[in-house]
């Protein structure tokens, strides 16, 4: 600064070079979900200001012009009677008798003498009830769809303001009638590609295990889990691999199939413990926590032992061998302490017996009878066992603990996978609203499915020899330590789908605290499978196949999360549907969540009805009908009851 | 000695204060309460003896400033405002394992790995900022100790401008970086985005282009002083020591604008 300039110069000098800099970049950026969860590719949601400074800065005249058209406003310098056609449509109002304030950003229409603001306007032109949009609870999503129409995309966003991030070229292009990606705002749930899996048929998987010494319990004595999501292990599980011979000898068994399936990646998991991971910027351990759900009576615990008869055989603990990688079978818990007790394995010097001071990996197994029972110890004041568990499911670090009695207690790099059941008179229960959101419940997989005829004596038995040869291959192959990596196309299909899919679901506010982590379940998913596999690369073949999964998660999610039973929400989801095709028959138009949630029968409250739908439209029971308005900007997001839901193209 | 005591004084009523009639004073527990006393030598005296600590507020009468400033501090952990569960911060230790820590007290704790790679981040980032005002602005930078968590880096003006310059200036400085900083809460808190910072929060000073309705607006520490709640001193860093520690460096130099040879 040696030729001193003027002050004036200066602050023009630093104006422009701060100008020049970009610095309004600044004011976009901000994502606001755990950063952990964002995929390196992902980061796209940016806060704008906010909707209120969005939605003051149009006008009145700004707002005729968008949401009325009737004709173009003459402003001039007139910032009172500017006059236009009455903005009600029911109003023809060919001779103008309407006028805009710009001063206070009001209208008169001295026809019909109604009146309102830009609000209102919006409201007609997105068939809001005018003026019931103000008391009804729908002023919220009137302000989204004028957030929409003006190109901006609003998500709801769980403890903070919503977010508002402008919408691409692609989804502001209004001259695509049918968008080929439905956008989510809101509550407007997207429209995945997912197909739906559909429920198989029980008399068919039932009669392989026919047999004449069998007696058969009628299985109508438990309509609840009637029609529990189901998984088509056999589209997706590869032949000559473990989990297929899992699941093909299991299946002969009268349970649920889907218990097995879980089980058998929990198998997966165990051999494989740290040793093989899914790279991620916390990179992703393949232990599962599985409930298994059903009624009381279905044989839960049952389905456990051909389970633990595996472990045992393939994956054998040594309790002395610092270096074992089998799996110890351990009994329910009494606190936090005897948990971290049984993952400390102290090494001690063969010579001498002098422990060494160092600690030998454990890979454990969590038995638990019954979640309830878990749940009742971790709730004692002063219980650490909920945090620990979630320690152990997370699985990054050695615990170490101090007490002054017992001196060091440590347990080095834990590798936990634990399984309990429950009932789903008890579940809810026992997930309290609190433990959903506590990052607790939602570490779980709720394992349910159709069930079978049930046997009463007899039936087939379960040999897992060669499960258990398979699973010594699985655990020899994981020895060589690894992180497995998507390639690009399996990285691309699944940004699509975390994009498209879990974003939206995490942004929302009103959405399940269950599925908040369930990009991580998804990911552990994907890394088993390709444990399965043996394959040091996720494909996209995989990613494809273990997405499939999804559905029927947010549906176990969805279920317990909404205090609905299964076949509630089975019967508001066919109301809903019902509902759809009504208003569609009276209207010519597919109808919006607000309109669906009007139509259906009151008895299922609106926030569980929006929430189904939101489910619906997740699993791709329903999809966004595509806007045929032609009007400007975009409309109201409508739904329609899903006809493309071909595997083959999901998230192709 | 005393000569270079009136000096250092000389310089920080020069460089920093803004608005001279009115001071902030902070209590043992950290919090501040504005005092409508003049700064005056005595007073910044009992400042660089710690026997006070005081506070500068931003904004001139006129709502101009002297120096924009950017308050590096390590990040701790906070709760989920949804589930009121806490959301660990972890550091990933040399031999890959992450660990949970609260940085603002593992940077004072005993894991020599953490505390150094720690302040690797805060120096980095520091030098980072002060390296980009002196390129996009040329102008007087300084980075100090704050006595409690984390760094300052003081960019000075050379004369009181107005504050939605200064404003203007400062978001221009981390904008420069092509959305590498982000807001995390409000419009002055921002984070960087690789995980070579992931510890560190920047907030932006001056906050208002105006002083607020009977306020004074947002204030700053002045530097070399004691922080009441840690007792630490702060000061000015030595940007030629090594990477990893924080040393003092003489302040009459680092003040006139002619000591910061690493930037």
């Amino acid at each position: 600064m040696s030729n001193q300039p003027t002050r004036a110069e200066l602050i023009d000098t630093y104006r422009a070079k701060a100008r020049e800099s970009q610095g309004s970049k600044l004011k976009k950026p901000v994502p606001v979900w755990d950063d952990d969860l964002i995929p390196s590719t992902g980061d796209k949601a940016y806060v704008h200001d906010d909707i209120d400074t969005l939605l003051d800065s149009v006008g009145i005249v700004q707002a005729y012009r968008l949401w009325c058209g009737k004709m173009e406003p003459i402003e001039g310098s007139r910032t009172e009677s500017v006059m236009v056609s009455c903005p009600i449509p029911g109003h023809q109002d060919d001779n103008p008798s309407a006028w805009l304030n710009t001063d206070k950003d009001v209208w008169h229409c001295g026809a019909c003498s109604e009146g309102g603001d830009k609000f209102d306007i919006a409201a007609y032109s997105n068939d809001y009830n005018v003026p019931g949009y103000k008391t009804d609870g729908s002023f919220p999503d009137l302000r989204r769809d004028m957030a929409y129409d003006l190109g901006y995309r609003v998500t709801p966003a769980i403890g903070t303001a919503d977010i508002v991030t402008p919408l691409t070229e692609d989804e502001s292009d209004d001259e695509d009638p049918e968008p080929a990606e439905p956008i989510f705002a809101g509550d407007k749930a997207p429209a995945p590609n997912l197909q739906v899996v559909q429920v198989p048929d029980t008399d068919k998987l039932a009669s392989a295990t026919a047999d004449a010494s069998i007696i058969e319990i009628p299985t109508d004595y438990n309509a609840e889990i009637e029609i529990a999501p189901s998984i088509e292990w056999p589209d997706i599980v590869t032949e000559g691999t473990f989990l297929r011979e899992w699941m093909e000898t299991c299946s002969v068994d009268d349970l649920p199939e889907e218990y097995y399936f879980w089980l058998g990646l929990m198998a997966l998991g165990l051999a494989t413990g740290h040793d093989v991971v899914l790279d991620d910027r916390m990179p992703v351990k393949a232990n599962l926590f599985v409930c298994l759900f059903g009624p009381s009576g279905i044989g839960k615990s049952r389905a456990t032992y051909p389970f633990r008869r595996l472990l045992s055989e393939a994956l054998p603990y040594d309790a002395v061998d610092p270096y074992s990688t089998g799996v110890h079978q351990m009994a329910q818990p009494g606190s936090a302490e005897g948990l971290l007790e049984s993952f400390s394995k102290p090494i001690v010097d063969p010579m001498t017996n002098v422990p060494s001071g160092q600690y030998a990996i454990v890979r454990g197994l969590l038995n638990i009878a019954e979640l309830s029972s878990l749940m009742g110890r971790a709730a004692r004041t002063g219980s650490t066992l909920r945090p620990l568990m979630i320690e152990l499911y997370d699985a990054n670090s050695s615990i170490q603990e101090v007490t002054v009695g017992r001196g060091v207690r440590k347990a080095e790099k834990p590798f936990c996978s634990t399984i309990t059941t429950t009932q789903p008179k008890v579940v809810r229960d026992v997930l309290a609203k609190g433990d959903a959101e506590s990052g607790f419940a939602n570490r779980w997989i709720f394992a349910m499915g159709p069930p079978k005829k049930l046997v009463a004596i007899g039936g087939a038995s379960i040999d897992v020899s060669e499960s258990a040869r398979l699973l010594i291959q699985i655990r020899t192959w994981t020895s060589q330590k690894r992180a497995i990596r998507m390639d690009d196309e399996a990285l691309a299909v699944w940004t699509k789908f975390f994009d498209r899919t879990l974003v939206p679901l995490k942004m929302d506010a009103e959405s399940s605290g269950l599925v908040a982590r369930c990009d991580l379940t998804m990911k552990k998913a994907i890394l088993l499978f390709a444990i399965n596999e043996k394959a040091s690369v996720v494909t996209k073949d995989i990613v494809e196949r273990a997405l499939t999964l999804w559905p029927y998660l947010a549906k176990t999610y969805s279920m317990l999360d909404s205090s609905l039973g299964t076949g509630e929400f089975d019967e508001c989801a066919e109301a809903i549907l019902a509902s759809i095709a009504r208003l569609h028959r009276s209207t010519k138009k597919w109808p919006t969540v607000y309109q669906i949630s009007r139509a259906v029968p009151r008895r299922f409250g609106r926030d569980v009805v929006e929430r189904v739908i939101k489910t619906m439209a997740a699993i791709n029971e329903i999809s966004v009908a595509p806007d045929v308005s032609g009007k400007r900007g975009r409309n109201a997001v409508r739904y329609k009851p899903a006809t493309d839901s071909d595997p083959a193209t999901a998230y192709k | 000695m005393k000569d270079q005591q009136n000096e250092i004084i000389d310089l920080l009523a020069k460089r920093f204060i803004a608005r001279p009639d009115v001071h902030a004073e902070q209590w043992n527990n950290g919090g501040w309460s504005p005092k409508e006393v003049p700064f005056g030598r005595k007073l910044l005296q009992s400042h660089l003896d710690g026997k006070a600590t005081l506070g500068h507020y931003m904004l001139s009468e006129e709502d101009e400033c002297k120096l924009f400033a950017f308050d590096l501090d390590l990040d701790k952990p906070t709760k989920d405002r949804n589930s009121g569960m806490v959301i660990p911060i972890y550091y990933r230790l040399d031999d890959g394992t992450a660990i949970p820590i609260n940085p603002r007290e593992a940077w004072y704790g005993d894991n020599q790995e953490i505390v150094a790679g720690l302040t690797l981040e805060l120096r980095s980032l520091a030098e980072i900022l002060a390296l980009r005002v002196r390129t996009m602005f040329d102008l007087d930078v300084a980075v100090a100790f704050s006595g409690n968590k984390g760094l300052h880096v003081y960019a000075f003006l050379g004369m009181p401008l107005p504050a939605e310059l200064a404003i203007e200036m400062s978001n221009a400085v981390l904008g420069s970086f092509n959305e590498m900083f982000y807001a995390t809460d409000g419009k002055n808190f921002y984070k960087h985005r690789s995980p070579a910072f992931e510890h560190v929060t920047v907030e932006t000073f001056p906050k208002q282009a105006k002083r607020p309705n009977g306020g004074y607006g947002n204030l700053m520490k002045l530097p070399l002083g004691k922080d009441s709640r840690t007792g630490h001193k702060g000061f000015f860093v030595d940007l030629d020591a090594p990477d990893d520690v924080l040393q003092s460096t003489d302040p009459i130099p680092t003040l006139k604008g002619m000591a910061v040879q690493g930037v």
